[in-house]
């Protein structure tokens, strides 16, 4: 399939993932969190070690364990999920990062570095609890 | 991490044919493509085959060979150089890499899309004779 944004399947994850646990009012676990995303538990564990990994969620262990918010949604930004699983997000002038473009000007004007400004700053802007409150309500009324 | 998903090849088969066109009928030899885009010969000759399959350059050889576009700068469109590389575009499915289901939320999803759809209006409405004069002022 083809795309024109690198926003992965581990990155959805994450993103939903975060919106679930931030909205959950109990301890969510991995399997719970697979089967609302439709995602195989296999990927979402590792996602979700990540965010452990980097400090966005804890868990606990036993039979009512699962992922908690290290900090409330209002402190985590958008931006801070995905380069948790991409590590840091740049946005350069070229979209290959050429360092000697012959070409003077880019080929392709403005297009590339505008689409990545805006995404970029959509995640640096808004947080979690954003999120959290404009899940679709039709689509997530029966999640929890 | 990079936010847009372009691959080298899909940046070089632009810069590659708005250079066939703005050579003409002179025509323009991979050497000389690889030179002014600074990328690998072996990477440009693969990325021009699937120009060359998708009809829409063509090549001649001999010492006076090169490439050419094989229909006027002003009926191709980006869109068709992406499609060559990249196989059809379905919109319906462009956004992000994954099935919706009922039980997916929607949140920068529509922001997804709009990006998305920026930049596949700009494929389409963008041709190669307009990029023309830009590639010519390197030739």
């Amino acid at each position: 399939m083809t795309k024109i944004l690198a926003i992965s399947e581990a990155n959805t994850i994450a993103f939903h993932a975060m919106a679930l646990i931030a909205k959950s009012k109990t301890s969510i676990n991995a399997i719970k969190i697979a089967e609302i995303t439709n995602s195989s538990r296999h990927h979402t564990s590792k996602v979700l070690q990540r965010l452990v990994k980097e400090g966005l969620l804890g868990s606990t262990r036993g039979p009512t364990g699962g992922f908690f918010l290290k900090k409330p949604a209002n402190e985590i930004k958008l931006i801070e999920i995905l380069e948790a699983i991409e590590g840091k997000v740049t946005v350069k002038r070229c979209p290959i990062d050429n360092p000697i473009c012959p070409f003077g000007t880019c080929l392709m004007g403005d297009i590339c570095h505008d689409i990545s400004e805006t995404m970029l700053n959509y995640l640096k802007e808004n947080d979690l609890q954003y999120i959290v409150e404009n899940v679709n309500p039709d689509k997530d009324k029966n999640l929890f | 991490m990079k936010i847009l998903a372009l691959s080298e090849a899909n940046i070089l088969s632009f810069h590659s044919i708005a250079l066939i066109a703005a050579a003409e009928e002179k025509g323009i030899n991979a050497l000389k493509i690889s030179e002014l885009t600074n990328c690998s010969r072996n990477h440009l000759f693969k990325v021009l085959e699937s120009l060359v399959k998708a009809g829409l350059i063509y090549s001649t050889r001999g010492p006076r060979g090169g490439y050419f576009l094989n229909k006027p700068a002003d009926t191709i469109y980006l869109l068709d150089v992406f499609e060559a590389l990249n196989g059809k575009v379905d919109e319906n499915e462009i956004c992000i890499g994954r099935n919706r289901n009922e039980k997916s939320f929607i949140f920068f999803e529509q922001l997804c899309q709009e990006l998305t759809n920026k930049f596949l209006n700009y494929l389409k409405n963008t041709k190669i004779a307009d990029l023309k004069d830009h590639a010519g002022k390197i030739l």
